[in-house]
């Protein structure tokens, strides 16, 4: 037997392949067939048949020709399918093995434009894993996109942990109006309440303060959430009696119980009551969108969960039935509070109320967000797309000047006969797998960032705790690679691959600057990244004027070394001895060792929002300020030296000049004690210009707050204004300070230095005057002044690292599209010094080149940046958004640097030495 | 001499080609011969179940064909085993034999 080619090697074999058709294969298999069937007719012929008997006995053994035939057929329909398929599937490994050691041989521009491309994608990647968590899926829940909460808004003040960050804040529905939508409702499927307290536990035979939360039974099932270990409550023990059972935090399983599998059915003890374990909360699980904002520093997430009818809970959460919108639940929450027997009648002393005076609202996970955080993401995502796309101009770039170098080998490829599709297919097959690989570092770098992200996250964007790259944010991520990878891979093949075959080979000898087209579109692409450079660069720098203006602002006060800690009274003391019990702490904290002074009162800026109006004893007649609203704060008097707040005028309240509220619920209440001090900005408000001390004021509260007194309190003193800056509504530092009220006290401390176990500390001291008080949430007040300081600079850190990204990547992408033109240009340059241009003209002109474009760039970037910066302008602080000194600095410095990147090249353009550059090519 | 309805299983047609390629490589008209030799033409098979099973066992990978030119000069496809198809062959034949000496022990009388 002879065979065809065998002593070729597999690979030649290969290439002189026949295709594998449908039709070649049916061909060869009739052929086959002939051949068989004369064999056996020659074989018959030979045993003596006939001719004709001979050719019928062979068709007869082989069978029916035509089932064979169809069989045949359909293998060779199979077979080419299967062939095209394995076909394009070799051509696409050749591709990639192409693209490959294309890149292995040149490692410098792959390293350049992955890493360009992976900066870029990365910065989205760890962007768009915010927007993600902040605004796609908020709550980790299955009903999460169902769930919201059911608040009332700025109907009462709150307790207020940052000066004026609450204004206008949700607050949380007294509890009849929670029971009263729960059952009434039609817009919800179920409507679950809680409500966080903290008390003492006897738990594990020890005493710990822990914080505990009332929550209905439906609560998780509301969510959609499973207890990880046990049950949720039954609904029938949210009633008195059947109650005694509850749920811990998987945290405090852990920490206090080591986690132990027979956790169910082990009591805690709290104020003689027993409470059986009957289940443990998911993991990490806290009372969803509670006004964590409000007093920032304070709320834990609670360790004990007890059951509680819903009367008793006032933070609501309603699972919307579907098909119904947040906004048309709202419209039924307002009727349904608005409703004339939920209204108390009302009372002498305060203003009528009205029909509509409560206003609620469903919100969504996503509606807490502030227009601060939501410009804050806004500017952060344009930031990022800006970023991408600079990295895509300069990879588009990159590829470009390749692309013009390797035009003859494209040009070759195409002579000898590669489709044009099949040049471009090559040119994007390189750039895509640029562009995967690029995204592969991507994510790495988005996942380093995130961690920079959490670090540096303000209160307000506290869900970003625990914000990770997400499997929907990988999507995104594959998507922005491969969209990338297309938008700059394909500029740069279909502009190769359009070349005319002839000319492109033409041009190899020709004295060239690059070709016009070519270079026309690397110009735009430089004027694109400077422009965008140039809007991120001012964004920048208004951002960092904020924060230097932030950081000099004066506080009022002197916030190092402050602590303030609350100190609750659990059982067994009465109201009465509240007064000395008071005093007696005060003593006791200014004690203590390193210690250098203690008072009764807030951290100052933190306070009471009151929106009541504040009137004026005259002459004529109480008259009323105009102030939206005000801050009270509870002091004792040695609060100002305590604090270090100086008393412009006057002095402080005498010691016990009056309790500011009654001890009896029954008796008339007022806000102030009889002797008050104000701030000196309240003062102007109250007297523009004259002295204000001896004055007399009241307050009048705007909704019904029970029983009201009509006396009046004295102005005895006039404080420094205080106040936590940040570019937030504000109430303009109108403070009163007044004696202590009925609430529970609050002290602050100014140690030496803080002592790293503070809290333990001021927990003991406090209880060593009297067991049954429960010292807790100490909060120093530097950290009140950097987390104020907070949004800004998490603003300016992630927007900084993005123009400095973006400002070195024009730097590089300037300097290597001038370098390239320069390159390209040596011919030419030598003919004009041959001809006798001076080595300086040849620098202005190759500068020139450079500094023409960055002018471009930079009216377009102007132009820009106004547009963008009416975003940027909520978030500045003591700067507009328009600021000339800004943008003229941000010229400066993008001017510069242009100036910079094209001096280089244009220094080597001026050595070229005419006789080598003419002798070249 | 046979038809397609007399079609053995198969198996058992596979497991005579890829015994009947053992040897030298052939194509279809002497392998059709070699079975016929060997068995007196007792069996009848059909010639196109051969080139069927020869098609199957191609594609999936036992057998290899290449075009050769015949003994009278004609283009011809050769069949030829390849490793795969040895060890099928094995394979088949070991359990061939163990499932004939099953039977055969069925059959036995006693």
């Amino acid at each position: 037997m002879r065979k065809y080619s065998s002593s070729f090697p597999r690979g030649v074999r290969r290439l002189f392949r026949l295709p594998v058709t449908r039709e070649r294969i049916v061909q060869d298999a009739d052929d086959e067939m002939r051949l068989h069937l004369d064999l056996w007719t020659q074989e018959f012929r030979s045993q003596g048949m006939s001719d004709a008997d001979a050719e019928a006995a062979a068709l007869r053994r082989f069978g029916d020709p035509r089932l064979y035939r169809d069989h045949v057929a359909h293998r060779a329909e199979r077979k080419a399918r299967w062939q095209r398929i394995a076909d394009w599937f070799a051509e696409w490994r050749q591709d990639m093995r192409f693209a490959l050691r294309h890149f292995a041989k040149a490692p410098a521009f792959t390293a350049i434009a992955v890493l360009t491309l992976a900066l870029g994608i990365g910065a989205n990647t760890a962007i768009f894993s915010v927007v993600h968590r902040l605004l796609i899926a908020p709550l980790p829940y299955a009903n999460g996109d169902r769930i919201v909460a059911l608040k009332t808004l700025g109907r009462i003040g709150v307790v207020g942990g940052l000066a004026g960050a609450m204004s206008d804040a949700p607050a949380d529905p007294p509890s009849p109006i929670l029971a009263a939508w729960a059952t009434r409702t039609h817009s919800f499927e179920q409507v679950a309440g809680a409500e966080q307290v903290a008390v003492s536990f006897l738990a594990n035979g020890q005493q710990d303060t822990v914080s505990h939360a009332l929550v209905t039974a439906n609560l998780l099932d509301l969510l959609g959430a499973r207890p990880s270990y046990g049950r949720m409550f039954r609904l029938e023990e949210e009633k008195p009696g059947a109650n005694h059972v509850a749920m811990i935090s998987h945290q405090w399983w852990q920490t206090a119980y080591g986690g132990r599998s027979d956790i169910l059915g082990t009591m805690l003890e709290y104020e003689g009551q027993t409470y059986t374990i009957v289940g443990v909360m998911p993991v990490g699980f806290t009372i969803p969108m509670s006004m964590r904002a409000v007093d920032p520093l304070s709320v834990d997430s609670p360790d004990v969960w007890l059951p509680a009818p819903i009367e008793k809970t006032s933070i609501g959460f309603g699972l919307l039935r579907p098909g119904i919108t947040s906004a048309a639940a709202t419209k039924e929450l307002n009727a349904i509070a608005n409703a004339a027997d939920l209204q108390p009648p009302p009372l002498p002393g305060s203003r009528a109320v009205t029909a509509d005076s409560v206003h609620a609202r469903a919100m969504r996970a996503q509606d807490f967000l502030g227009d601060r955080e939501l410009r804050t993401i806004e500017v952060l995502f344009a930031a990022v797309g800006a970023l991408l796309l600079i990295a895509c101009a300069n990879v588009a770039n990159l590829l470009l000047v390749r692309g013009w170098a390797r035009r003859r080998e494209f040009a070759i490829r195409m002579g000898l006969g590669a489709g044009r599709a099949r040049v471009i297919r090559l040119a994007l097959t390189e750039s895509v797998l640029l562009a995967v690989g690029a995204g592969v570092i991507g994510v790495l770098i988005a996942w380093q960032g995130l961690r920079v992200i959490i670090a540096l996250r303000p209160i307000a964007l506290d869900r970003l705790a625990d914000v990770h790259i997400e499997p929907a944010v990988l999507v995104w991520t594959a998507a922005i690679s491969i969209f990338t990878g297309v938008l700059f891979g394909g500029a740069a093949a279909f502009f190769v691959a359009s070349q005319n075959v002839a000319d492109l080979l033409r041009s190899e000898t020709r004295v060239s600057s690059g070709g016009g087209a070519s270079r026309r579109v690397r110009s735009s692409l430089i004027v694109v990244e400077i422009a965008l450079l140039f809007a991120l660069l001012v964004g920048a720098g208004l951002l960092t004027r904020s924060f230097i203006a932030l950081q000099r602002t004066p506080l009022g006060f002197d916030p190092h070394n402050l602590v303030s800690v609350d100190v609750l009274f659990g059982r067994g003391l009465s109201r009465e001895q509240i007064p000395s019990i008071r005093d007696a702490v005060t003593r006791r904290l200014a004690e203590l060792p390193g210690v250098t002074a203690a008072a009764q009162g807030m951290v100052p800026t933190a306070g009471i929002e009151l929106r009541d109006a504040i009137l004026v004893d005259t002459p004529d007649g109480p008259h009323s300020i105009a102030a939206p609203s005000f801050m009270l704060t509870w002091i004792d008097s040695g609060y100002f030296r305590t604090s270090k707040i100086v008393l412009l005028s006057g002095r402080v309240p005498l010691p016990g000049a009056g309790d500011a509220a009654p001890l009896t619920p029954d008796q008339p209440r007022r806000d102030l004690s009889d002797e008050v001090v104000v701030s000196h900005a309240l003062a102007r408000r109250i007297a523009p210009t004259g002295n204000v001390v001896g004055m007399r004021i009241r307050t009048m509260p705007n909704a019904n707050r029970g029983p009201w007194s009509d006396a009046w309190s004295t102005i005895v003193g006039v404080s420094d204004d205080v106040q936590i800056p940040g570019p937030h509504g504000d109430v303009d530092g109108l403070q009163i300070y007044s004696e202590p009220g009925r609430m529970f006290p609050v002290y602050v401390v100014r140690f030496a230095s803080v002592p790293p176990n503070v809290e333990s500390v001021l927990r003991q001291a406090v209880q060593s005057v009297n067991p049954a008080l429960i010292a807790q949430r100490a909060r120093i007040a530097d950290d009140y002044v950097r987390e104020a300081l907070a949004p800004t600079r998490f603003t300016l850190a992630l927007l900084g690292a993005f123009a400095g990204v973006a400002l070195v990547l024009a730097i590089v992408g300037l300097y290597g599209s001038i370098s390239y033109t320069v390159s390209q240009r040596t011919r030419e340059i030598g003919i004009r010094i041959a001809l006798g241009a001076s080595s300086k003209s040849v620098t202005v002109l190759v500068v020139g080149d450079g500094v023409r474009l960055a002018f471009v760039g930079l009216v377009i970037g102007a132009g820009t940046a106004v547009a963008a910066s009416r975003t940027l302008s909520s978030l500045l602080y003591a700067v507009t958004a328009s600021d000339p000194a800004t943008f003229v600095a941000i010229s400066i410095l993008v001017a510069a640097v242009a100036l910079a990147a094209s001096y280089l090249p244009a220094r080597r353009a001026a050595r070229v030495d005419p006789v080598d550059a003419l002798r070249s090519d | 001499m046979g038809s397609d309805s007399k079609d053995l299983l198969h198996g058992t047609l596979d497991l005579l080609v890829l015994r009947a390629l053992a040897g030298e490589p052939m194509h279809g008209f002497t392998l059709s011969r070699w079975i016929d030799q060997r068995t007196n033409g007792d069996l009848g098979i059909a010639d196109s179940a051969l080139y069927k099973a020869l098609n199957r066992l191609e594609d999936t990978g036992a057998v290899h064909a290449e075009w050769g030119i015949s003994e009278n000069n004609r283009r011809a496809k050769y069949y030829s085993l390849t490793p795969k198809g040895r060890k099928q062959l094995q394979r088949q034949v070991a359990s061939w034999k163990h499932y004939v000496a099953t039977v055969n022990g069925l059959l036995a009388p006693g």
